[in-house]
């Protein structure tokens, strides 16, 4: 049982308590998802489970954690590792050797056990996290996935009670943290492990859950089920995202329906049937014809492309694409299907081996990249990657110092973009020092303060709270009523369902399809999203096939 | 391409790491006692048969790439800077604090053979750095009876050394895309405008460093006791024999020390190298010690089965 008792912290160097009178416990094999936005002290509470909070990073703490009668906030974390097993965010900074099995062997040798115990130990645990195949695999040839799955396999060598996930599956593309997550329920059900699992995307995991702790602030505004918290949550669901499915019940509730709340889509098929069966109401729903493409110009294509690594690995073959001016455009696949490669060609930061690439009518392989910065911007995943400079103000001007704007454009634009990106009250702060949420919006009103007509934006939701993400997507609308173009390298199918227009699916190097969202997206087994695999049974009954949405459906409602 | 160690299953990387980091020193010690310009190349030449064997073409290739513009940029501050030597090839006008600089024949012929020195180094180097597996290193430099925690650190910084190249070419790579020039201007323009990514690229290391040492202390780091080892490195008596033909390179340039071979004269006028019979054998004796653990490695998988 793990035992927090009015728990108050706060890191050294800082004012702001992270965690304030904390008082919950967690029963020994339940399954608990914490959630909460960015910030609000969702990985310090795990830190303090095995004593990283405070021993690791120091700072000022009061109350008491309790974990199997060893006072954790008294005990070094080395000492916890038999008690609590924990896996982190990023896969890679966690890992230590070079193959997957002396990896798991880490922990053993630190805590000296005999080398008949230690084999004895990994062949077991290779087994249960179902990686034997990969035992002689080096790390660096590992997927997230498996790398995460071996992170998993390396605390539980050690025999712990509880498993603490910190955002397993943030860096990890769909595919990877479906396993991770299967992985976890199948761990706490068959070996009756406790895992505090936390996460952002709780539609992922939401069903297989005991218990729900949502944070706020470093308070504990909710613990108890998941279902009944969306009964009582419902107005301030959207702060942390809830699944389409599950959210489509609250719609409807507000509309005076009242259904049970489905958490998956079998839950879902059953509970919406007789609704979704009922002709009073779909009639008004709208199909979406899959129009021409209105003819604008465009601002960027590629025709017959093909790109090659100096390792000699082929990752683009024979892709014509035209980008046409004020587009929304996502660009989908699973992992190294070419969609960062396309993307970099786009704006010149790649040269193609083969083929061509224009930018507003200029070849890339004529220019530098450092001149079609003017035309295209680029936003990395990581926000960190971004910041070079001593204060927000000086971050956002440097981008446009460089493209030789004028003071006076300088100094209007950067005040619009402190504006307009809710930046002002931090404008002399260090870029390196905001939270994950301000960082990512320096990046952009970096970018964006350069007005450039094409912005290219590579997976910047993954790891963001659900808040984060609807405020990006804000600013893109935004910024395309002014007149700009996106593409939105993304693997978040339920956001590209919401806010996308064009869909552009990449699989082994080629473009497989390339439409209007509902042609794409709809009727997909793997990139479908939630409601419309919901709706599937029931177009016998004349509901559209191609809707994406719970907006979609709610039209139905008007 | 990666810049470091990958499972190939050669014979090359099956060698045993004693033998292996012996083989390095040895040729570390042989490219400082050796001054003679021929033998330190034939010393380089006898590195490239485990670059064959050991299927590293490409990445030594870029080790050596980058030995080779170090080499330049050495041998050209040295040609500037030595004013030894007899044979004036060219002397610059009178210049305000330095004077009159003369580059020498014998300066360019030291240059180039520090070059090689130099090269052949890097070679060895980056041979133990492709072929040995960096946990298989910190098991054996822990028979030396340095401290573990200084020993894994160690390795855990070189395993972090390509993520380094990554940050360094995204982080560039986002400075351009925000039409950062970094490659117009003069030499010392260049530099002084790269040096943006420093601080970045630091900070970046340093989080890194933070999470693994979360992720070391929670899997027990640390813990009191006597610490014991998955994999110990088992030695045959063929490793013997393998770990015997470095050693044999040793005394060979210790003899070589002791009897003054190999030693040349560059200043004040470069000696001319006389090849008598003796000069021969101590060539081919140097290549074939220097580049036998490579050439007869096939044969160990035989002797083992054996």
């Amino acid at each position: 049982m793990i035992e927090f008792k009015d728990l108050t912290f706060k890191y050294a160097d800082s004012n702001n308590t992270v965690l304030s009178d904390i008082s919950v416990s967690i029963n020994d094999s339940e399954f608990v998802l914490i959630t909460g936005q960015s910030g609000c002290g969702k990985s310090t509470l795990c830190r303090c489970i095995n004593g990283l909070v405070p021993s690791f990073y120091g700072g000022e703490i009061c109350g008491s954690v309790e974990v199997q009668n060893i006072d954790a906030l008294r005990t070094p974390t080395k000492d916890m590792a038999k008690t609590v097993g924990m896996v982190f965010q990023d896969p890679e900074n966690q890992l230590i050797a070079t193959d997957v099995e002396r990896e798991i062997a880490f922990g053993l040798e630190n805590l000296g056990l005999p080398k008949t115990t230690m084999v004895k130990r990994i062949e077991e645990v290779l087994d249960t996290v179902g990686i034997d195949h990969l035992r002689h695999r080096q790390l660096s040839t590992l997927s997230g996935g498996e790398k995460q799955k071996t992170a998993i396999a390396s605390v539980l060598v050690l025999h712990p009670e509880i498993l603490v996930l910190d955002e397993p599956t943030s860096e990890l593309d769909p595919k990877g943290a479906e396993e991770v997550i299967q992985l976890v329920k199948r761990l706490n059900e068959e070996l009756g492990l406790t895992v505090i699992l936390v996460e952002h995307r709780i539609d992922r995991v939401l069903q297989s859950v005991d218990r729900l702790i949502v944070m706020d602030s470093g308070e504990i505004t909710y613990n108890g089920k998941p279902r009944e918290w969306i009964n009582l949550a419902e107005n301030k669901l959207s702060l942390v995202g809830i699944p389409p499915i599950t959210r489509l019940s609250v719609e409807l509730k507000q509309k005076g329906i009242d259904t049970e709340i489905p958490l998956t889509i079998k839950e879902g098929r059953q509970i919406f049937s007789p609704i979704l069966k009922d002709n009073k109401w779909k009639k008004s729903m709208q199909t979406h014809p899959h129009k021409s493409k209105n003819i604008t110009s465009c601002i960027a294509k590629a025709r017959k492309l093909w790109y090659k690594y100096p390792d000699g690995a082929v990752v683009l073959k024979d892709i014509t694409i035209d980008i046409f001016k004020g587009e929304f455009i996502a660009l989908i696949g699973r992992n190294a299907s070419g969609k960062t490669t396309l993307a970099k060609l786009l704006n010149g930061l790649l040269k193609p081996s083969k083929g061509k690439v224009e930018i507003n009518g200029i070849d890339t392989t004529r220019t530098k990249v450092e001149n079609l910065a003017k035309c295209v911007g680029y936003v990395f995943q990581n926000p960190n990657v971004h910041l070079f400079a001593d204060t927000v103000e000086e971050e956002i001007t440097f981008m446009m110092n460089n493209l030789g704007f004028s003071s006076k454009m300088v100094e209007e634009s950067l005040d619009k973009e402190l504006k307009q990106f809710n930046l002002e009250y931090c404008r002399y702060a260090y870029p390196r020092s905001l939270s994950t949420g301000e960082k990512q919006r320096v990046a952009l009103a970096s970018i964006l303060a350069a007005k450039p007509q094409l912005l290219i934006l590579d997976e910047p939701t993954r790891g963001l709270d659900y808040g984060l993400k609807k405020n990006l997507m804000n600013y893109l609308i935004e910024y395309r009523k002014n007149g700009g173009t996106v593409i939105l390298i993304s693997h978040d199918i339920e956001l590209i369902a919401e806010f996308g227009e064009r869909v552009v699916l990449m699989s082994e190097g080629k473009i497989v399809a390339d439409g209007n969202k509902h042609q794409v997206l709809a009727n997909s087994l793997h990139f479908s999203p939630q409601i419309n695999r919901l709706i599937q049974p029931f177009t016998k009954y004349g509901i559209s096939s191609d809707i994406l949405t719970v907006e979609e459906i709610m039209q139905g409602f008007k | 391409m990666k810049l470091a160690y990958q499972d190939k299953k050669t014979p090359v990387h099956r060698l045993h790491p004693v033998c292996k980091i012996i083989w390095v020193l040895a040729v570390l010690a042989g490219s400082i006692l050796i001054n003679d310009p021929i033998l330190l190349i034939l010393l380089f030449i006898s590195t490239t048969p485990f670059v064959i064997i050991g299927k590293i073409v490409k990445e030594w290739g870029s080790f050596v790439k980058l030995a080779l513009w170090l080499s330049i940029f050495i041998a050209i501050i040295n040609m500037l800077a030595s004013q030894h030597g007899s044979h004036i090839l060219y002397s610059s006008p009178m210049l305000p604090v330095l004077g009159t600089i003369n580059i020498t024949l014998e300066s360019v012929i030291f240059s180039i053979g520090m070059s090689i020195r130099l090269l052949a180094t890097i070679s060895a180097f980056a041979i133990l750095t492709l072929t040995i597996n960096p946990d298989d290193l910190l098991q054996t430099i822990l028979l030396l009876k340095i401290p573990y925690r200084t020993v894994l650190t160690t390795s855990i910084a070189i395993r972090f050394i390509p993520c380094l190249f990554t940050d360094l070419d995204t982080l560039q790579s986002s400075l351009q895309t925000r039409g950062y020039q970094m490659t117009e201007g003069g030499f010392l323009t260049r530099i002084k405008r790269r040096a943006i990514i420093i601080p970045s690229l630091l900070s970046n290391s340093l989080e890194r460093s933070i999470q693994s040492a979360e992720a070391m202390e929670s899997r027990g780091f640390g813990s009191k006791g006597r610490k014991t080892f998955y994999n110990v490195i088992k030695t045959t008596r063929t490793d013997y024999f393998f770990i015997a033909l470095p050693l044999s390179l040793f005394a060979l340039f210790a003899i070589m020390w002791i009897l003054r071979i190999g030693t040349y004269e560059y200043y004040p006028n470069i000696t001319p190298i006389v090849i008598t019979i003796s000069y021969i054998s101590v060539a081919l004796f140097l290549v074939l010690s220097a580049a036998s653990p490579a050439i007869l490695s096939p044969l160990k998988k035989v002797i083992d089965l054996d």
